[in-house]
């Protein structure tokens, strides 16, 4: 509440508390210091009035609750909390009450408590600093200015703590930000008058890329500004509003793109896709998420084209790819090495069995499809391909049984690293303990995935430690809810040297306990995800540079 | 340019510009770039001279980069409330080269 002390500035609406409070002349800078001079006058009498405190204890009692419910009407909680606090010593409520009632009302005419001048006491004079009288304005608008500092000093730290809850959630360390971060943010603001990036580099060629598509500002016009003949690479996570013929200048301008990733890539039609065919001719890595105008005759064509030299094909979000593209691609790419399907939604489970015809699969995804998913057809997969297979991801697969987990990866996938099963809420605890206990094939795993796992239990995460403690570098158990603290107990106590990313959200039994043991045993980690973990509070002590996210108490 | 100092604090080293001009400024601002600390503590001539001829930067520009680096070094230990770097539009691309070549 900063008072300009005097009363002919022009003032807005307040509402009725301001009000009725600015016309009893409470104000609440005053209360506080009041209270921290007597405070301080308790302190060098104490000594001496022990006694007389202990009887002014009781005999107040009374006077103290009816003071209470009028007098302490202030707005912040701080001051709530002290008020609480001193109970115990009722003096300064005393004093206060006096205080309240003997305030002269406006208009009367009062001596200042400081120069001793005489002045009229108005709505707004100040109480003076002891507390006992008024001061006159002049004397009053001296202290305004420290006021001022004071709030300046609460907004700033205030805004402080804003920031680094901000920062956390974006998972950033709240640092000076780089010359280079600060250029490109600059660049991307203004990307519309920039005419060439000129030689920055791929690295930062690439940050500014990534920048442009969050701002949602790659464009026709800017997509131009990534495009020279030398690149290999290329990634855009936006191409939202990029046109169809803006996606054939990027063939045009790079014809030596080895390896492209286009992001809701929707405005992409099939003319584009057959001038890729057509021109990219070092191309073997493609990754195309919503490209949902693709038809199949056009995906056909690509492959029968292309598909000898493709080593990666990542697809993601259209419904018109079915059996016959699929067929092509498995036809035309022998070599395929990595292959991602996610929410490609008309391919069924007897359409997934030619897959069976990739014998180099050393990465496969299919994730989202769950009515395409059989038992059967993966465990023929991974009959086939298992013993090379890196990373297997099925995510969103509860039609799978356990069937898979101990007639598909136990006997055959020596050399998993990456294994994802997400959503998978058919598979039972007995059976991910048979699968990871005494799993001497597979060496240990470094990217587990097992969110939503619902029916997975102490005994099956445990078998999972037991067995890949070493090499753990990325853990997700968020939702898996039967866990029990044991388990977390024994994750922390297992060496995880690895252990780097950890998600543990809405796992009821973690508390500050288990995320403080975490941090200290952990030697690498760095992120634990912990949303929805209501028994993690504030006080926790999390060992510095790990960053813990999601706590309730992190309010921005 | 103030030599032989044995407080490290108070050391100061030169940076000179495509275009000739010279920027003295203290040892430790520098540090916070990636390449000038490269140079600066190696083997080469400039960890000797304690100077560094920075041909493809001009004047303007390496005022700019030294503004930074103070600004860097002053922040360095308050996260949170830390004020924004001004840097004029017109100069960016050319700066995020500069900042790129040296690592800042």
């Amino acid at each position: 509440m900063s008072r300009n002390g005097g009363g002919s500035r022009v003032r807005g609406p307040n509402s009725a508390l301001t009000e009725f409070l600015r016309e009893r002349g409470i104000d609440a800078l005053a209360i506080r210091n009041r209270y921290e001079q007597t405070q301080q006058r308790q302190q060098d009498e104490n000594g001496i009035t022990e006694e007389d405190g202990v009887v002014t204890v009781s005999s107040s009692a009374n006077r103290r609750r009816s003071g209470a419910t009028e007098a302490v009407v202030t707005p912040s909680a701080r001051q709530k909390k002290k008020s609480k606090k001193k109970r115990d010593q009722d003096d300064e409520d005393d004093e206060f009450i006096l205080d309240r009632i003997s305030r002269p009302k406006p208009g009367q005419i009062e001596f200042c408590a400081e120069c001793q001048n005489r002045f009229t006491v108005t709505a707004y004079s100040k109480a003076a600093r002891t507390g006992e009288g008024l001061l006159c304005h002049s004397c009053g608008s001296k202290y305004a200015q420290e006021e001022k500092q004071q709030k300046k000093t609460q907004i700033s730290s205030r805004k402080k703590r804003k920031s680094v809850a901000a920062a956390l959630l974006d998972r950033q360390d709240v640092m000076v930000p780089k010359l280079q971060d600060v250029c490109i943010k600059l660049i991307a603001k203004y990307i519309d008058d920039v005419d060439v990036l000129g030689d920055i580099g791929e690295f930062n060629l690439d940050k500014i890329a990534r920048i442009l598509s969050r701002n949602r500002s790659l464009r026709d016009n800017t997509v131009k500004l990534f495009l020279t003949p030398a690149i290999k690479s290329l990634r855009f996570w936006d191409c939202s509003n990029l046109c169809s013929d803006s996606f054939k200048l990027i063939a045009s301008f790079c014809p030596q793109l080895e390896s492209l990733t286009l992001s809701m890539c929707g405005q992409m039609t099939d003319g584009v896709v057959d001038y890729y065919a057509e021109k990219l001719t070092d191309l073997h890595s493609i990754s195309f998420n919503g490209a949902f105008l693709i038809r199949n005759p056009c995906w056909i064509n690509f492959f029968n084209i292309r598909g000898s030299q493709l080593i990666k094909i990542s697809i993601a979000n259209t419904l018109r790819f079915d059996r016959s593209a699929l067929q092509a691609l498995v036809n035309n790419c022998p070599d395929l090495e990595e292959l991602s399907f996610s929410r490609v939604g008309n391919l069924t489970a007897d359409d997934l069995v030619l897959l069976l015809k990739l014998p180099k699969l050393t990465s496969l995804e299919l994730s989202y499809m769950k009515e395409a998913l059989t038992d059967d057809t993966i465990i023929e997969i991974l009959k086939l391909v298992g013993h090379q297979l890196v990373s297997l991801n099925l995510d969103d697969c509860e039609t799978l049984s356990d069937r898979v987990l101990l007639e598909g990866i136990r006997p055959y996938c020596g050399k998993l690293q990456t294994l994802s099963l997400g959503l998978g809420e058919s598979f039972s605890n007995e059976a991910l303990a048979s699968l990871f206990r005494d799993w001497d094939v597979n060496n240990g795993l470094i990217n587990v995935n097992l969110m939503r796992c619902t029916n997975i239990g102490d005994e099956g995460i445990q078998a999972l430690i037991e067995h890949s403690a070493k090499t753990l570098v990325i853990l997700n158990l968020n939702s898996v809810y039967p866990l029990t603290d044991s388990t977390i107990h024994l994750l922390a106590a297992s060496d995880c040297e690895f252990l780097s990313q950890l998600d543990i959200g809405f796992i009821h039994c973690v508390g500050d306990r288990e995320v403080e043991m975490l941090s200290e045993r952990c030697p690498s980690l760095q992120l634990i995800e912990a949303y929805g973990n209501i028994r993690i509070t504030e006080v926790a002590k999390i060992k510095h540079g790990v960053r813990l996210i999601g706590r309730q108490s992190d309010t921005i | 340019m103030s030599q032989g100092d044995s407080s490290a604090d108070s050391e100061y080293v030169l940076l000179v510009s495509s275009d000739g001009y010279e920027y003295s400024i203290l040892r430790k601002a520098a540090m916070v770039s990636g390449t000038l600390q490269r140079m600066f503590e190696g083997a080469g001539l400039e960890s000797q001279s304690k100077r560094v001829d920075l041909k493809d930067i001009n004047g303007i520009l390496l005022e700019k980069v030294c503004e930074y680096l103070y600004y860097n070094l002053k922040h360095q230990n308050n996260p949170g409330n830390i004020p924004e770097f001004d840097v004029p539009p017109e100069m960016a691309l050319e700066l995020l080269v500069a900042s790129d070549f040296l690592d800042v």
